[in-house]
């Protein structure tokens, strides 16, 4: 079975200075994986050359070939029928990735409406599903919300709902949960766990928090200062791990070990 | 506009709690009520002279005559109805001329701003060089060219302020466009139409209603200076600015000939100086909405 | 002695409220009665999400804020009231390090005026020296002549860290000072910390978000929710047992590497409108009636542990 995404060379720069460096990696179709680094590693930028959407400054060079077409060659006009179908996005802070003028309900059926042509009517019916997918009660009033009026975690489920409106291949989501409390953060990967599994979607989870990803991610893939250092997969990640950086990374983080002294 | 029925719904009861919002609004309701309905409920006809009944001090006044309420000018002509007039005046020329200077520096700061790149060089350039000629210079010098009149104070007005709202509208625009929603809207496929009409436009409409709101001020007190100079209204149209003008020269004998004029000037102005300031207050800043 | 006792402590702030009629100013209540003690040589770990009343609680408890109710004493001495003057020279034994390392030092000043600084205001001049303060926090001497810009923020934190030292403060409070750092410099301030315990006989109040992090410092730890304390007691106990629901709930919900996690706590958070009873009874999956009519109380359960829930009253449910 072809891969769903072929990462290759990938290099980004902004006025020669290089913040992406020759990356390359593979997805799965229906797999997780996760892109870990600290603050300034390139793991954003990456996610975000996918779905082009860097900054018009940013020079982009190496192939991103997704279902058998490099997305780098694209025309805009041909990637706008990509994204928000076939490849979408979560971000960081859910309250603000969302357009504070617009009640929830407009915000998920224009999706809907551009990219699956159904009327109005379907769209309101197919949004009230999917919040309740994403276990929102009362669905009903939440749709007439707009998002200042919700919490972050609600705010991320109706994100996640319109990432997975309109049944994506890929979701590239970048930070999810790095703005949310750490009890609401379970939620969310227990909801995208299920998403997951729901529509064998791929998604690409980016994260600093390196425990987090291996309890989410099938592989994960280590990055720091622009270059990817080794890819791993979650379960052995205590025992396969060769990269200098990775064992510091898993030395550095502190746990709730339970019982055990800390070091 | 979903903004503005957020508005009017959530925060008009809230908006009311600001003393600025709530002595412009009256303030401003009743210029825009007196303008709209000043050839009805005006007692006289503002043009019509009564050599018989000139120089009368206002009707509270010993000598005055209650017909004319606050008394004549030298003319013989209300001034009451003339004030009342003026408001027409006052309100079309504010009105229309911040109505086109309002679309104008819209459609253009959101063209230099959301687009950016060679529109934005050139409109930027434009608008500097533009902004270079002193206004008032320039308001004159298009009055000379194209004549006095009501429709010319509007047009000077435009051209010489569109610049203001469009630097404005772009530099908003500028930072909405940074934003995570419009990343997503981005991420989710929508054309650069649907961005900026449904992503940037309602959220930076806030601000061009405190623009257009303060725009309103700065007319009516163009309209009034251009037509106390002699450069404004035709002599036939009622103005504030040439009833100042005309009192100015009874001062000594009648003061209230300037006075009611002036005053009226100075508290519309204010009052719509002080709506858009209160407007601008309640603008959260985080959201672009109203609180 | 005890280096640090708090009682009754509130701080509240206005907080404007959306009525049609009259200027309604009901206040929030960000630290709410709230009392604590801190030991000789102990690091309490105070732990809380955004809105807890963590950051204010520190900030008051170095008389940053002044409190509205309730009572500090800093080695026995009443500092609840005192102004800014009487507070003048108990300032060196109380310093303060904050969460971000770039706004806290004056960009145009040299790392070592800024120590000096602080060492010339307290008359300190030849007790310690600016090499020794860097010396303690592991920079080497010549970063002196260093400008923050020049550093990188673990480094920065650090010369935060050397300016609270330099005074030899009997207790340093920490206010999410790790949590804008990468995972391996927030490793290396948290050796420095307890370095610093140990060799400088402070003490310490670390608050963070980061229950692993409290973890890895601290000998006890205050759990807050909603401007309250929740439980209270020792870490490691804490973290094997915990009690109070919202503590069990941030338990069960900071991933493990060993990849044997699955949070449990997927409530969302209901419409908190009532606030009668238990701040906490609208997210409770164990919240009965009581919990919506009357606040729990903090009570002793164990000779270190003390927890504010009503599960826990002897006539409650155990």
């Amino acid at each position: 079975m072809a891969k769903l995404l072929k990462v290759q060379d990938l290099t980004i720069s902004f006025q020669q200075n290089e913040v992406v460096k020759n990356v390359s990696f593979e997805v799965e179709r229906g797999e997780i994986l996760g892109l870990v680094g600290q603050s300034g590693a390139g793991k954003s930028m990456t996610g975000r050359a996918i779905i082009r959407l860097l900054p018009s400054s940013a020079h982009v060079s190496g192939r991103i070939i997704f279902k058998e077409h490099d997305l780098l060659t694209l025309k805009e006009k041909e990637m706008r029928k990509i994204r928000g179908k076939e490849i979408t996005m979560i971000q960081q802070d859910p309250v603000a990735s969302l357009n504070p003028a617009f009640k929830v309900r407009d915000q998920i059926t224009d999706i809907m409406k551009l990219h699956l042509k159904i009327d109005n009517k379907e769209a309101v019916n197919r949004a009230k599903n999917l919040l309740n997918e994403v276990g929102i009660p009362n669905p009903e009033k939440v749709l007439l919300k707009y998002p200042h009026q919700l919490s972050g975690g609600l705010c991320q489920r109706v994100a996640i709902a319109i990432a997975f409106a309109c049944n994506p291949s890929l979701v590239i989501a970048d930070e999810p949960t790095t703005a949310l409390d750490v009890i609401t953060q379970g939620m969310v990967v227990n909801l995208m766990k299920k998403m997951q599994q729901q529509f064998n979607t791929s998604i690409i989870f980016i994260t600093h928090n390196l425990a987090l990803a291996a309890n989410i991610c099938s592989r994960i893939a280590v990055m720091n200062d622009g270059q990817l250092l080794e890819t791993i997969t979650s379960k052995n990640i205590l025992t396969e791990s060769s990269h200098p950086y990775t064992r510091i990374l898993l030395s550095s983080l502190p746990t709730l070990r339970r019982g055990s002294e800390n070091t | 506009m979903t903004v503005m029925e957020k508005t009017l719904k959530g925060s008009l009861l809230n908006s009311l709690r600001s003393k600025k919002i709530l002595v412009g609004l009256v303030i401003v309701t009743v210029f825009v009520f007196t303008g709209l309905t000043a050839p009805y409920i005006a007692p006289h006809d503002p043009n019509k002279q009564s050599l018989r009944d000139a120089n009368l001090p206002p009707a509270w006044v010993e000598g005055g005559n209650p017909s004319y309420l606050m008394g004549t000018d030298s003319l013989g002509r209300d001034i009451f109805s003339r004030l009342l007039h003026g408001a027409s005046v006052a309100l079309y020329v504010a009105a229309t001329a911040t109505f086109l200077t309002g679309v104008v520096g819209t459609i253009l700061g959101i063209a230099a701003g959301y687009i950016r790149g060679k529109i934005d060089e050139l409109l930027m350039r434009v608008v500097d060089i533009w902004m270079s000629f002193p206004p008032v210079i320039l308001a004159i010098a298009l009055i000379s060219l194209l004549g006095t009149g009501i429709n010319n104070v509007i047009l000077a007005i435009a051209v010489v302020d569109w610049t203001r709202f469009t630097r404005v509208v772009r530099s908003e625009v500028l930072a909405v466009r940074e934003k995570d929603f419009v990343a997503s809207a981005r991420a989710a496929g929508f054309s650069t139409n649907y961005i900026i009409w449904r992503e940037i436009f309602p959220n930076i409409l806030p601000t061009i209603i405190v623009l257009a709101t303060l725009e309103m001020g700065i007319a009516v007190s163009v309209e009034v200076l251009l037509s106390f100079v002699g450069l404004g209204v035709k002599p036939t149209t009622p103005s504030w600015g040439t009833m100042i003008s005309d009192g100015l020269s009874y001062l000594r004998t009648s003061p209230t000939m300037l006075m009611f004029p002036l005053l009226t000037t100075m508290v519309v102005v204010l009052s719509l100086n002080l709506l858009g300031d209160g407007i601008r207050e309640k603008i959260d800043p985080k959201l672009e909405v109203f609180r | 002695m005890k280096m640090l006792r708090v009682t009754n402590l509130t701080k509240k702030f206005a907080e404007p409220r959306r009525t049609f009629f009259g200027r309604d100013k009901s206040f929030l209540k960000a630290v709410d009665d709230v009392s604590f003690e801190v030991d000789d040589k102990e690091i309490l770990g105070v732990v809380g999400e955004s809105g807890s009343g963590k950051t204010t609680l520190a900030k008051t408890v170095v008389r940053l804020y002044e409190p509205d109710v309730g009572r500090i004493e800093f080695m026995d001495v009443d500092i609840t009231h005192l102004n800014q003057k009487q507070l003048r020279p108990l300032r060196k034994h109380i310093q303060i390090v904050f969460q971000n390392p770039y706004l806290s030092l004056n960009p145009r000043r040299k790392v070592k005026d800024v120590i000096e600084d602080i060492i010339k205001l307290h008359g300190l001049d030849g007790t310690v020296s600016v090499d020794d303060a860097l010396q303690a926090v592991g920079l080497p001497k010549n970063y002196g002549n260093r400008y923050p810009h020049q550093l990188s923020g673990g480094e920065r934190q650090r010369v935060a860290i050397a300016r609270a030292l330099v005074l030899k403060p009997k207790l340093i409070v920490a206010d999410e000072i790790t949590s804008s750092l990468d995972v391996m410099t927030q490793m290396g301030i948290l050796r420095l910390l307890k370095n610093i315990r140990e060799s400088w006989e402070t003490s310490m109040i670390f608050v963070s978000h980061d229950l692993a992090v409290v973890n890895h410092i601290s000998d006890r730890v205050l759990v807050m929710y909603a401007g309250k304390v929740v439980e209270e007691g020792i870490t490691s106990e804490i973290i094997n047992n915990p009690h109070h629901p919202y503590t069990q709930a941030l338990v069960d919900s900071v991933p493990d590497i060993s990849g044997n996690w699955s949070p449990k706590y997927n409530y969302e958070e209901k419409d908190s409108s009532s606030i009668k009873g238990c701040r906490f009874a609208h997210r409770c999956p164990f919240a009965f009636e009581k919990c919506y009519t009357s606040e729990p109380p903090l009570i002793q359960l164990a000779a270190e542990r003390k927890v504010a829930c009503h599960l826990y009253e002897k006539n409650g449910f155990f």
